[in-house]
C-alpha cells in the first residue's frame, strides 16, 4: 500500500502535447478511477505512472520515491491491459509466475503465491491452460491474478472490463471491488464508462483534453460538478444543460429566463451575478417533474424507454435540442404529447456561460445528497 | 399419388419449399463448376509444369535414357543403386549436407539478428532495411562475382587487410578448407534479405502489450528476447528454416561460378552433379533418379521441422 502523487506532469508525442501538466494526489489504498472520453489522456497518465511512458515534464512520485528514472520492474506496481497481454505461449500459471521468476523469488514461494491467488480468484481449474483455451473473462481473472501475485504496491488497471459482455463486465467490476476491499491495496482504474467509475471509486478523476478537469469522491462529482463538462460526464442519463438569462436574484436563489421559454430557479451562491447574465441551468433528467399551469417550460415527447424500474422519456424542445427526464407517473405520458417541466430550485445546478459552476448552497447539498 | 410418395413428400419431412424443389445435387453442381472455374488457371500450370514433369521424371529414372539419341532401355531401380554407389554423387551428398547444415543456421541467426536491430520506426532504420533487403534482388552471378572480387587473394577487400597487418593473403576459394565457408558467406549476404523481412513481418506482429506486461514484470532484455519473442515468433522461425533447407540444398550457381565444385571436389553440390550428369554426360534417366534422390531429402527435412514444431505445439 502505497501513495502515488503526480506533480506537473506533462506529455507530448512530437509536438503533439497530450497532457498538460497534470496534478494528482492519490492517498495509500485508495481505489482510484481515471475516467474521461477517449483520447483525454487517461491511458497515458497510467503508462506515465507505470514508467511505460516517459513524462516530458513533471514528476511522478510512488511511496515518497521520485520514480522518474526508475524502469517499469523497479516501480513495485502491477498492471491490468485491456486486452489482457498474457503471454500466449504459457500457462496461466506461468503467466502468474513469469514476474516472480523474474526477480528470482524461491520456486516453492511462486507456487504458493500462485495458489494463492488462483483461489483468491477461483481460478484454479485455469492454471493449466493456455491463454487461448478460455474465454475473455477467465484470461482477465488470470492478469490479475498476475497482478496480484506480486504482491505490488500499486495496481494499475487500463480499462480492463472494456473487452467483456454487459453481464460479465457487472460481475468483474463487483469482483474487483471486493477484490480491492480484500487487499486494501493502492489501485488506480483508468475507463471510459462513467458507470465503472461512479460504482467502483473512492476518488475519480474526470480528465478532458489532457487536462484535469476535477477530481474528488463520486457523489461530490455528481452532485458539486466543477464545469459543464464534470456535470455531463458524470451521470447516466445525461444531465440536462438548457442555456438561459438571470432574471432575479433573491435570498432563495437565482431565478433564470430560459431560452427555450418558461423559468427555473437555482439555489446558488449567486457571487458576482447580475440580471441579464447568460448563464446554463443544468437539470438531472431525475429532478425534472411535471409541473402544472405556466410553471417550468413545455417540451413534446419523443421516445419512452420503459426499464422496469424506471422510466425514462426523451422529449424535443421548442428550439429542437432534447431532454431527458424520469417518468413518475406510471406511464401516463404518451409519444408525440406535450408535457410542462420544472424542478425544485435546489436540485438545479447553474454555470457560467463558459462552463464554470455557481457553487450550489450548503441547503441545496444538503438536499440532493438526502436524495 | 401413391401412400409411400405422399409419405416422403417435402411436407411430411418438414424442409423449406424452396429446397424441397430445387435439387441438392444441381446446386453443389453448379458451385462445383464455379469453384473449378476460378482453380482452372493454376490447376493447368500446376498438372503442366510441376505434376506432369515430375510423374515423368519419375518414369525416366527408371530407364537407361539419354538426352539425345533413341535409347530408351527400362532398368528399374539400376539407377538408383549405381547412384550410391558413385563416390562422385557421395561427395556431393556429403558437400550438399554440409552447405546445408552450416548455413541455415548462419542464415536464421543473420536475418533473425538484423530483423530485431531493424524493427525499429524510423527513417534511419527504414534504409537500413532497403539497404539489407538489396543484395536479395541480386542475380546469383551478380552475387557471386561482386565476392569473387572481394575474396580474390590479389586485390580483393580481405587481400587488402591482410596485406594491412603484413599477413599472407589466403585463397580463400582455392582453399579446401575454406572454399565452403566462403560459400556459405556469400550465399548469407546475398539472401539474408528475405528471411530478414518474414522475421520483420513476424515481429510486427506481436503486440506491444506484451513487452509492456513483460517489462512491468520485470524481465531482462535477454528474457524478453527469450521468453516472449523467440515463443511469439516459432512458426516464422519454422516457416524459415523450411524455406531455407529446401533452398540451401539446391546450391547451385555460387559453386559452379566461384569455384566450379574444386578444389578437389570440395565444393561440388548435388544440383551440379545432377546437371553434369544430364547434360554434359547425357544421362537423363541417371540424372533423373539423383532429382528424385534430393526430392526425397528436401521433402523428408521439410515434414520433419513440421512435426518438430507441432510436436512442440
Amino acid at each position: 500500500m502505497a501513495s502515488v502523487e503526480v506533480r506537473g506532469v506533462r506529455k507530448s508525442f512530437g509536438a503533439f502535447p497530450v497532457l498538460h501538466g497534470i496534478d494528482l494526489m492519490i492517498e495509500p489504498g485508495d481505489f482510484t478511477v481515471i475516467v474521461g472520453p477517449s483520447g483525454c489522456g487517461k491511458s497515458t497518465l497510467l503508462r506515465l505512472i507505470a514508467g511505460l511512458e516517459d513524462a516530458s515534464g513533471g514528476d511522478i512520485v510512488i511511496d515518497g520515491d521520485v520514480v522518474n528514472n526508475v524502469a517499469p520492474g523497479g516501480r513495485d506496481i502491477a498492471m491490468v491491459f485491456q486486452n489482457y497481454a498474457l503471454y500466449p505461449h504459457m500457462t496461466a500459471a506461468q503467466n502468474m509466475a513469469f514476474g516472480l521468476e523474474n526477480t528470482r523469488v524461491p520456486k516453492d514461494e511462486i507456487r504458493r503465491r500462485v495458489a494463492a491467488a488462483a483461489e483468491t480468484l477461483r481460478i484454479q481449474p485455469l492454471l493449466d491452460r493456455k491463454p487461448r483455451e478460455m474465454s475473455g473473462g477467465q484470461r482477465q481473472r488470470v492478469a490479475i491474478g498476475r497482478a496480484i501475485v506480486r504482491d505490488p504496491k500499486v495496481f494499475l488497471f487500463d480499462e480492463p472490463l472494456s473487452n467483456l459482455d454487459a453481464a460479465l463486465r457487472v460481475q468483474m467490476r463487483i469482483e474487483l471491488a471486493k477484490l480491492h476491499h480484500q487487499l486494501k491495496s493502492t489501485m488506480i482504474y483508468v475507463t471510459h464508462d462513467q458507470v465503472e467509475a461512479m460504482t467502483m471509486a473512492d476518488r475519480i478523476v474526470v480528465m478532458n483534453e489532457g487536462r484535469m478537469e476535477q477530481a474528488g469522491r463520486p457523489l461530490e462529482l455528481y452532485h458539486a460538478p466543477r464545469n459543464t463538462f464534470v456535470a455531463g460526464f458524470i451521470g447516466s442519463p445525461k444531465i440536462n444543460l438548457l442555456p438561459g438569462s438571470v432574471q432575479a436574484i433573491g435570498s432563495e436563489g437565482v431565478t433564470i429566463a430560459l431560452s427555450v421559454g418558461g423559468t427555473l430557479a437555482a439555489q446558488v451562491v449567486p457571487g458576482d451575478l447580475r440580471p441579464g447574465n447568460e448563464v446554463i441551468v443544468g437539470v438531472r433528467p431525475e429532478s425534472l417533474h411535471q409541473a402544472s399551469g405556466s410553471e417550468g417550460f413545455a417540451a413534446r415527447v419523443d421516445v419512452i424507454e420503459r426499464l422496469g424500474n424506471e422510466t425514462v422519456v426523451y422529449a424535443s424542445l421548442p428550439t429542437g435540442e432534447t431532454i431527458i427526464f424520469q417518468d413518475r407517473g406510471a406511464g401516463s405520458i404518451g409519444i408525440g404529447s406535450t408535457v410542462r417541466l420544472s424542478a425544485d430550485p435546489e436540485h438545479c445546478h447553474l454555470f457560467h456561460k463558459d462552463g464554470t459552476a455557481l457553487s450550489r448552497t450548503e441547503q441545496a447539498l444538503a438536499a440532493a445528497l438526502k436524495v | 399419388m401413391t401412400a409411400a410418395h405422399s409419405a416422403t413428400s417435402p411436407k411430411h419431412i418438414g424442409i423449406s419449399p424452396r429446397f424441397a424443389f430445387e435439387p441438392k445435387s444441381s446446386a453443389k453442381r453448379r458451385d462445383g463448376l464455379a469453384a473449378l472455374a476460378f482453380l482452372a488457371p493454376y490447376l493447368i500450370f500446376f498438372v503442366l509444369f510441376l505434376a506432369y514433369p515430375f510423374f515423368w521424371g519419375v518414369w525416366i529414372s527408371f530407364h537407361d535414357w539419354e538426352l539425345v539419341g533413341t535409347l530408351r532401355k527400362f532398368i528399374g531401380l539400376a539407377n538408383y543403386w549405381d547412384m550410391f554407389e558413385d563416390p562422385i554423387f557421395r561427395v556431393s551428398i556429403r558437400n550438399t549436407l554440409l552447405f546445408t547444415a552450416i548455413t541455415v543456421p548462419v542464415m536464421v541467426a543473420a536475418s533473425l539478428g538484423l530483423a530485431l536491430a531493424l524493427n525499429r520506426e524510423n527513417r534511419f532504420h527504414a534504409v537500413l532495411r532497403v539497404i539489407f533487403f538489396t543484395s536479395s534482388v541480386f542475380s546469383v552471378t551478380v552475387a557471386t562475382l561482386i565476392w569473387i572480387m572481394v575474396l580474390s587473394p590479389d586485390r580483393g577487400l580481405f587481400a587488402h587487410l591482410f596485406n594491412s597487418l603484413g599477413l599472407q593473403p589466403i585463397a580463400f576459394l582455392g582453399s579446401p578448407d575454406w572454399a565452403m565457408p566462403a560459400l556459405t558467406i556469400t550465399t548469407v549476404w546475398w539472401s539474408v534479405g528475405f528471411p530478414m523481412i518474414l522475421f520483420l513481418a513476424g515481429l510486427q506482429q506481436i503486440p506491444q502489450e506484451l513487452y509492456d506486461a513483460a517489462r512491468i514484470d520485470n524481465a531482462s532484455a535477454w528474457r524478453r528476447l527469450t521468453r516472449i519473442t523467440l515463443p511469439s515468433l516459432k512458426r516464422t522461425i519454422v516457416l524459415v528454416v523450411v524455406l531455407q533447407i529446401i533452398g540451401q540444398l539446391q546450391i547451385f550457381g555460387q559453386p559452379l561460378i566461384m569455384t566450379g565444385g574444386g578444389p578437389a571436389d570440395r565444393t561440388r553440390s548435388m544440383v551440379q552433379t545432377i546437371y553434369e550428369t544430364g547434360f554434359n554426360e547425357w544421362q537423363l534417366g541417371y540424372a533423373s533418379a539423383m532429382s528424385l534422390f534430393l526430392f526425397g531429402v528436401m521433402f523428408l527435412a521439410s515434414m520433419l521441422q513440421l512435426y518438430i514444431s507441432r510436436q512442440e505445439d
